[in-house]
């Protein structure tokens, strides 16, 4: 939990706004057990994302390992069952296919797994996240 | 060191170690004062907060009763009622109120929230997992309010934790994020202040270090420089001394350079009348073999009168005759003495001559004595000019280099000697060579036979004046030059005028 509570920290204070990408190249990878990953993102985290060097933006839903984001509606051709990492405790809550989450709650951030969906995608979690799964 | 300097120097000193030991005290003082103000400042927010969070605490039991969770859960309108008693509380100044429990020691979950903010919005029993989770917990154990700054993240301010106790257990935590923007405005003007003094204690130690490597710098250049004004004292003292001596050496200076002109001119004179007497010597030996044969001649014509008379066969004729003979033999005598007191005559007038004349004069002399011992003289003119001379003064040079001449050829024992007497003129000077054959003179000595008293002639008892004289006549009343150097065969002496 320490551990954890200052990467947070020191994301935050290395990395000011971009420090929720580093967090994502962090987390990730692990989970997937892969050095880069393909994702898919919404429109308010495309702009991060495009700057990642793990985490390869696909222009197709159905390409990406991973969709990361809060505001995944109409999704089809398969996609709707592709594991979402949200960013926001509305669509943490909302979403099927939700692996984890990452959001800010009264200027602290706060981060989830949903033990559920991350057995059904068969991933990995470390034992250092596992108080945040649910 | 100057005793005012020194005094000026101590006080200097001692003001600044004042100066720096008050900021010290100063500095002190004001870190209490500073502590002081912040703390009290600190505990009356905090003190406000607390009553805050207790009439909070107030009102949800109130509402809630035992069971404040169950309360809640089942009962929306009082939570929404609570939620937005939370939101009239929020100001500038309370950011966030809300309200938590702890379902187990790893997480919390939301029971109330003040927040309007969609985005901000918690839910009911939603998951939250502080960063500071250990103060959390720590109210949860102590049952006890706590504060705390955020060092991690720094868009939060204080966060006020005050824990609502029923039956002796924490049954949830109001937690006040407020700010303590005048607190941080307070302490930045007081760091202000602390970091004034911690600059000015500094430029204090700095300056009296400073002053302490100045003053060691300053003592030593001082002692320096009554070390060099004591040997400047000194050394004044010793010139003075010296000058003084100077002044009464230069009064009798004059009377002095007098005494020693007087005492080179006596030596002078002297070393002239020893040369003059050693010449006259020669001259003597000279005359001698000059008359010689005249008075061998003179002899014989005598006793030849005497034994005609005895035997009677004297005849007025042949006496005449032979009386005639031996005044002609006392007239040679005569006009001999003549030439030597010519030849001595101190005659120093300046008059045309030449070579011819001064080398016939002086074989007059010497030529006899020389060819007496086996020595060929040889002489060649190459040149009948005449010029302007004192002609008895090369005279006696030339004589002078003859008989030395002679008497290195006597003294080297050598066979077929010879001494060959040239005169020419090159270059507009008349030149005179006296040579020998007798081997020239040895290298190492060659620079030395014109000092005065010098000579090799040990066995004949030389004065060490001939060759001193000469020269002395030669480049000084006659401003020529005498100079020698060695041929193959002997020495060459030259008179240049």
């Amino acid at each position: 939990m320490r551990i954890i509570a200052l990467l947070l920290g020191s994301f935050f204070l290395l990395y000011g706004g971009e420090y929720e990408l580093r967090l994502y190249e962090k987390i990730l990878p692990i989970l997937y057990g892969t050095r880069t990953l393909k994702v898919f993102p919404d429109h308010t985290t495309q702009n991060d994302l495009q700057k990642s060097t793990i985490l390869k933006v696909v222009p197709n839903c159905y390409d990406a390992d991973v969709l990361i984001g809060k505001r995944f509606h109409n999704l089809h051709n398969g996609c709707e069952t592709k594991p979402i990492f949200a960013t926001s405790y509305k669509s943490y809550k909302n979403h099927k296919t939700v692996i984890g989450a990452f959001y800010w709650r009264k200027g602290r951030p706060q981060i989830s797994f949903k033990k559920e969906n991350i057995q059904k995608f068969n991933l990995f979690l470390p034992d250092s996240l596992k108080r945040y799964a649910q | 060191m100057k005793i005012k300097s020194l005094k000026g120097f101590y006080l200097f000193t001692f003001l600044t170690v004042i100066m720096a030991v008050s900021s010290i005290f100063m500095y002190q003082e004001f870190s209490s004062i500073r502590q002081n103000i912040t703390q009290t400042y600190i505990e009356s927010n905090i003190r406000y907060v607390r009553s805050l969070a207790h009439n909070i605490e107030k009102d949800i039991l109130e509402q809630t009763g035992d069971d404040v969770f169950n309360t809640l859960s089942e009962v929306p309108t009082i939570r929404e009622q609570l939620e937005e008693e939370l939101h009239l509380l929020l100001t500038n100044r309370y950011k966030y109120i809300y309200v938590l429990d702890r379902p187990s020691s790893l997480s919390y979950r939301f029971l109330l929230d003040g927040s309007r903010d969609e985005e901000d919005k918690s839910e009911f029993c939603e998951t939250y997992i502080p960063l500071e989770i250990s103060k959390f917990n720590q109210v949860y154990t102590s049952k006890k309010p706590l504060y705390f700054t955020h060092t991690k993240i720094k868009s939060l301010w204080v966060t006020y934790l005050y824990p609502i106790i029923q039956n002796n257990k924490v049954s949830a935590i109001i937690v006040v994020d407020f700010s303590m923007k005048d607190y941080e405005i307070i302490r930045d003007t007081l760091k202000g202040f602390d970091e004034i003094f911690q600059i000015a204690i500094f430029f204090f130690f700095l300056f009296f270090v400073i002053i302490l490597v100045v003053a060691r710098i300053d003592f030593k250049r001082e002692q320096e420089k009554e070390r060099i004004y004591e040997a400047l004292r000194l050394k004044s003292a010793e010139l003075k001394a010296e000058t003084q001596k100077v002044k009464e050496f230069n009064k009798t200076l004059e009377h002095r350079v007098a005494q020693e002109v007087e005492k080179n001119r006596q030596k002078d004179k002297q070393m002239l009348e020893q040369s003059r007497l050693a010449q006259m010597g020669e001259m003597i030996s000279m005359i001698a073999h000059q008359w010689r044969q005249p008075l061998a001649a003179i002899s014989a014509t005598s006793s030849g009168l005497e034994v005609k008379a005895k035997l009677g066969r004297l005849d007025n004729k042949l006496l005449l005759e032979k009386v005639q003979n031996i005044s002609k033999y006392a007239q040679h005598l005569s006009s001999t003495i003549d030439d030597f007191r010519d030849f001595f005559k101190s005659n120093k007038e300046l008059r045309q001559t030449s070579y011819q004349e001064i080398i016939q004069s002086v074989l007059d002399i010497v030529s006899v004595s020389v060819k007496n011992k086996n020595i060929d003289l040889q002489v060649e003119y190459q040149t009948t000019k005449t010029f302007q001379t004192y002609p008895n003064e090369i005279k006696q040079v030339v004589l002078n280099l003859i008989k030395n001449a002679e008497d290195i050829l006597l003294e080297k024992e050598i066979e077929n000697g010879y001494i060959r007497i040239t005169a020419k003129e090159e270059n507009g000077k008349f030149i005179l060579e006296v040579s020998d054959n007798a081997g020239g003179v040895p290298k190492d000595i060659i620079n030395k036979i014109f000092d005065p008293y010098f000579s090799t002639k040990l066995e004949k008892n030389g004065t060490g004046l001939g060759l001193y004289m000469s020269k002395t006549i030669i480049e000084e009343h006659c401003n020529g030059k005498l100079s020698v150097h060695n041929s193959a065969e002997g020495a060459v002496f030259v008179i240049e005028l």
